[in-house]
């Protein structure tokens, strides 16, 4: 029997949309506030990635700390140029301490800055049988500053899974080893995720909701009935499992602010059909031409998404993941003429369309800048209460340099951030940014990743 | 591996220096598999290259390589088909699909709604690449929620109580449901449990929602998701078991159907029949007989020839104007024709899939194989190539056109595919200070020209010596993989060579490249060393000399008829037993090369 396929919508009904609402500054006040204390608005931590590397003589900027020029790829940002800080000479010094695929050592640690935890290499000398060293910057401070909200961290992605590629070579967020967290990359269900099914009544999300509660709990009797009869790492696997099913029974009770576009937040618009054709266009045997303009489409649906999650403080970390570092996305609606990572390997002809891509990928992180500056927290705007990281695996993606890295920070972190600066730091190693970074958030650390390269970035704050 | 053809086997050309835990490797090469160039890092760190059997990477593996003589003379024991470690699997979301397929006869495509499969190896269902994170643990909630909504439309008729009661009626829907899903018979308590949770929605649900709670929870439960092979309740670490029946059926269906069993296996398991090798086969015969052997077949050739991306191929349009998004995915499916007919319809050998020209065109194909066919468009018919241009899987064009560059042929990463996809060698990827940069097409230069550098500078030789000598031999063919008798004017010089291997020397042009590759006995051990990691969904450790070993030697007996292969490693010790992993120490052994 086959049978019509089902409409997405169907499966997205989630117990998680049973609101309860609260008022916005309780939600938001941190336990260790005194309740007569005034509110405190939360400092934020994003991620907004895309691969590949740049041309880097067209994305240096020129100039001095605070009168520098933005570079013809940095253009479009120049309406936010005082809520930036340019970062140069920062290097992933530590993926030069071991050997493997390049690709690998990039992006497993671009945010860990750590080694990989590696005791086979296989073909093209990816890894296989290891993993990170330690958890990602992202999931470090989500550690430390999440526990408050409905989600410890978000991640959101447009096509960051891309099957058919090597585990180290997608993901760059880990809450330890072995432990990615993936990306949403449809956008439909990271809403359901923050906001639960909006449309459904609310009797009927009870009823689902309990019906959830007792199959998992049921579920997790035989994880545990299963957990003695396993080798050490399989275990270690399924226990992590359960734990991810004991976290979406935690996620049961939501909380959710006063503020008009959290307490009727409005569903993506992009279709499931969009999405599908972009992650899954192999599945399908064939791209259409609408996939291509969706990655855009869905990715600025996901930027709306990280913003909505900040503001209604669902969650106060947030990654979004443009693509993979071996990127097989087309961009052929702006005029690019091949696969990014394969363009990237061959500069002689594929220069023009490779800083077309810079400027692209800088648009898009000037309209999230833009929509962040739109939401007003009293002293200062989303915006400002806000860490921003872009960070790009690679600097030459010819030679898979990952020296000098084309790293941008925005946001004044609450305040603790002078940005409107271009900051040359001759080779610092990235594990003094996240120190940085760690600090920033009060979370006290000497040093980040790798122990070989403690301390902060002098100069950075 | 004794070798009928008495070809003597040059094993590897780059010296490996372990320097205080630093891997320093001179040469290029190296042959023992693919996973295990580097060997095994933590024994990698003490290993001294001057002791016998010592795992130093490349050419101190060799010893356990061929099982016999090292290359310093020294013999070693001789490796056995070992058992391989029992582990757990997470099934891949196309056998998730086909499974729910199968159990509720229900075709819900939940697939795209899950995060991506990843691959290890090339291939999406090896257990390393497949962990479940809170994304995937959501997605798998709902996509159970998904199944059980649809599967409940018509409670009756999934019940079929008939004159039974409920309660009775209920408990033998979990018994077959239960152990359908599990793809083992339940026990006791858990049959209790599934009641009970049914029993506790029942009190305040209707009979369908309670219904649905049971059906979530068999899906959400590991003995679902994950392929599990579980350490018996006396199983001491180290100790040797046979997989139970259930285990065994379960690893089978899901090589042969990337499914659950069929009635017929789950009944051979009942009775009984798996607990022998005899009888393991005689399964392993009927499953390829099965429609869903056909997908899997190809599936692992579009894996193995990375043939997923072709959908995205790109190609300048000046050079190629008739190309467009359309062609890669015909491509892809005229390669799967061809390993299904070769291997499923006319019982060809590793030989015949190497040399033969008899393919499928459809329509939109047949002009790049310089002919033209009629009939509807997307169809396949079958057809002889021309065999003055054409030579097995190689030879297609897809395999052509996705190792070539945007618009210039690519005989790097098509020299690369025949040294590590054919014959299962390792090259160490550019230095890092290399600066590499593909030379830009000008008329009244050859690719070989352009190419040249790789073959002069003395840096560059050492390890293009290995690729680009084959890679050129593939010049008849353009970016898109067809036949051309000249490049920029000039007539191609497809004149090639094999360094290394047993099969060493020079050749002229890809077809006599094909029939060279299939007179090596490298060859087809690199393809029972590469189904093993399919048929076992996990890479290749050391441990698994001995298994191909022995699965080779049978297959050869058959004069390496395909489905012999498959058949062959379902006989061994890895694919029929386990071995009890630690279960207090992590087999990874997280040390750092």
């Amino acid at each position: 029997m086959k049978l019509q396929r089902m409409s997405r919508r169907t499966m997205l009904h989630g117990a998680a949309g049973i609101t309860v609402a609260l008022p916005f500054l309780d939600a938001m006040r941190p336990r260790t506030t005194m309740a007569q204390d005034a509110p405190a608005v939360p400092t934020r931590f994003g991620v907004f990635f895309s691969p590949c590397g740049a041309i880097m003589n067209n994305w240096k900027p020129t100039g001095g700390e605070t009168d520098f020029q933005l570079s013809p790829a940095l253009q479009p940002l120049a309406e936010h140029r005082d809520d930036l800080i340019v970062l140069g000479g920062i290097n992933n010094e530590t993926s030069y301490m071991q050997g493997g695929n390049d690709h690998d050592l990039a992006m497993a640690h671009m945010l860990t800055a750590m080694r990989m935890q590696v005791n086979q290499l296989g073909r093209a000398n990816h890894v296989i049988n290891g993993t990170v060293g330690g958890p990602s910057i992202d999931q470090a401070i989500a550690a430390a500053i999440g526990g408050e909200t409905k989600l410890r961290s978000l991640e959101l992605g447009v096509e960051s899974t891309t099957s058919g590629l090597e585990p180290m070579v997608v993901r760059m967020s880990y809450a330890g080893p072995d432990d990615p967290r993936t990306p949403l990359d449809d956008p439909q269900q990271a809403f359901t995720r923050l906001f639960g099914d909006t449309d459904a009544a609310q009797v009927e999300l009870e009823a689902i909701a309990r019906r959830r509660a007792s199959v998992l709990d049921a579920v997790l009797g035989e994880f545990n009935a299963v957990d003695a009869k396993l080798g050490y790492d399989d275990r270690q696997r399924l226990q992590r499992h359960a734990q991810a099913i004991r976290d979406l029974e935690g996620q049961l009770d939501i909380v959710s602010s006063t503020r008009t576009m959290c307490q009727n937040p409005e569903r993506p618009t992009v279709t499931a059909e969009l999405v599908d054709c972009l992650t899954n266009a192999l599945e399908q045997e064939k791209i259409e031409a609408q996939c291509l303009v969706s990655y855009a489409e869905v990715g600025k649906a996901q930027m709306d998404l990280m913003v909505l999650a900040f503001a209604c403080d669902l969650s106060r970390v947030v990654s979004f993941q443009w693509s993979t570092a071996e990127s097989t996305t087309l961009h052929s609606e702006l005029g690019v003429r091949g696969e990014h990572h394969q363009m990237s390997h061959d500069l002689g002809t594929f220069n023009d369309d490779l800083k077309g891509l810079d400027t692209w990928y800088n648009q898009q992180f000037a309209y999230l800048l833009s929509e962040m500056k739109k939401i007003d927290e009293g002293e200062g705007t989303l915006l400002d209460n806000s860490l921003i990281f872009y960070p790009n695996e690679l600097s030459q993606a010819q030679i898979h340099d990952r020296r000098d890295l084309p790293f941008l920070v925005a946001g004044k972190a609450g305040g603790k951030l002078t940005t409107g600066r271009y900051l040359e730091f001759n080779g610092a190693p990235h594990n003094q940014l996240y120190t940085s970074f760690l600090n920033l958030f009060d979370i006290d650390a000497q040093g980040f990743g790798e122990p070989d390269f403690p301390g902060t970035l002098s100069g950075f704050v | 591996m004794s070798s009928k053809r008495g070809t003597a086997r040059l094993l590897t050309f780059g010296t490996t220096i372990v320097l205080a835990g630093q891997i320093v490797q001179l040469g290029c090469t190296s042959q023992l598999g693919d996973a295990d160039h580097f060997g095994n890092a933590d024994q990698l760190g003490d290993a001294d290259p001057d002791q016998p059997g010592a795992t130093g990477g490349g050419t101190s593996s060799l010893g356990s390589e061929t099982g016999g003589q090292g290359s310093d003379g020294t013999v070693g024991p001789p490796p056995v088909d070992a058992p391989s470690p029992g582990f757990i699997r997470r099934m891949t979301h196309r056998e998730y699909d086909n499974t729910i397929a199968d159990l509720l006869h229900i075709d819900l495509e939940l697939a795209p709604t899950f995060e991506s499969d990843l691959t290890q190896e090339g291939f999406t269902n090896n257990a390393a690449a497949q962990n479940v994170s809170p994304t995937l643990a959501e997605q798998y909630v709902a996509g159970a929620e998904a199944v059980s909504e649809v599967a409940t439309l018509n409670i009756d008729s999934l019940l079929s109580c008939d004159a039974l009661e409920e309660t009775a009626c209920v408990q033998a829907f979990i018994d077959d449901f239960g152990a359908r899903a599990w793809r083992r018979p339940l026990e006791e308590q858990e049959k209790t449990k599934a009641f009970e949770l049914f029993a506790e929605m029942r009190a305040e649900s209707d009979l369908d929602v309670s219904v649905r709670a049971v059906i979530e929870y068999f899906l959400i439960a590991p003995h679902f998701v994950y392929l599990i092979e579980l350490i018996p309740a006396d199983g001491e670490t180290g100790a040797v078991h046979p997989l139970s029946s259930w285990e065994l059926a379960t690893r089978l269906s899901y090589f042969f159907l990337g499914s659950m069993p069929d009635p017929a296996l789950f009944e051979a398991a009942r009775a009984g029949e798996l607990e022998t090798a005899e009888g393991v086969a005689t399964q392993a015969r009927r499953l390829l007989t099965l429609p869903r052997a056909r997908e899997r077949i190809g599936l692992f050739y579009e894996e193995w020839l990375h043939l997923r991306h072709i959908d995205r191929l790109q190609r300048d349009p000046v050079m190629f104007p008739d190309f467009d998004l359309s062609t890669g995915p015909l491509m892809r499916e005229q390669v799967k024709l061809f390993v299904q007919s070769i291997i499923l319809d006319q019982d060809g050998s590793a030989i015949d899939l190497l040399t033969s020209s008899s393919s499928f065109l459809s329509p939109e194909l047949a002009p790049l194989y310089g002919t033209a066919q009629a009939g509807p468009v997307g169809e396949f018919q079958p057809a002889e190539l021309d065999p003055n241009q054409r030579a097995g899987l190689l030879t297609h064009t897809a395999v052509m056109a996705s190792l070539g560059h945007y618009d210039q042929t690519n005989p790097v990463q098509r020299g690369k595919f025949v040294r590590t996809g054919l014959l299962c060698e390792s090259i160490q990827p550019p230095p890092p200070d290399a600066v590499i940069s593909i030379p830009e097409v000008e008329p009244g230069t050859s690719t070989r020209e352009r190419f040249r550098i790789h073959l002069e500078d003395p840096t560059c030789r050492t390890c293009h010596l290995f690729m680009d000598p084959i890679g050129l031999g593939f010049e008849h063919y353009d970016a898109l993989g067809q036949w051309r008798e000249e490049e920029t004017g000039l007539p191609i010089d497809a004149s090639g060579e094999i360094v290394g291997t047993d099969v060493a020397g020079p050749f002229n042009g890809a077809i006599e490249l094909a029939h060279q590759l299939a007179e090596s006995d490298q060859t087809m051990e690199c393809m029972t060393r590469t189904w093993l990691r399919f048929a076992l969904g996990r890479s290749g450790t050391e441990a698994d000399e001995g298994t191909i070993q022995a699965a080779t030697q049978q297959w050869e007996d058959s004069g390496y008829v395909m489905k012999e292969l498959l058949v062959a490693l379902t006989r061994t010790n890895a694919f029929r037993q386990k071995r009890v992993l630690d279960p207090n120490t992590s087999s990874l052994n997280m040390e750092m090369p």
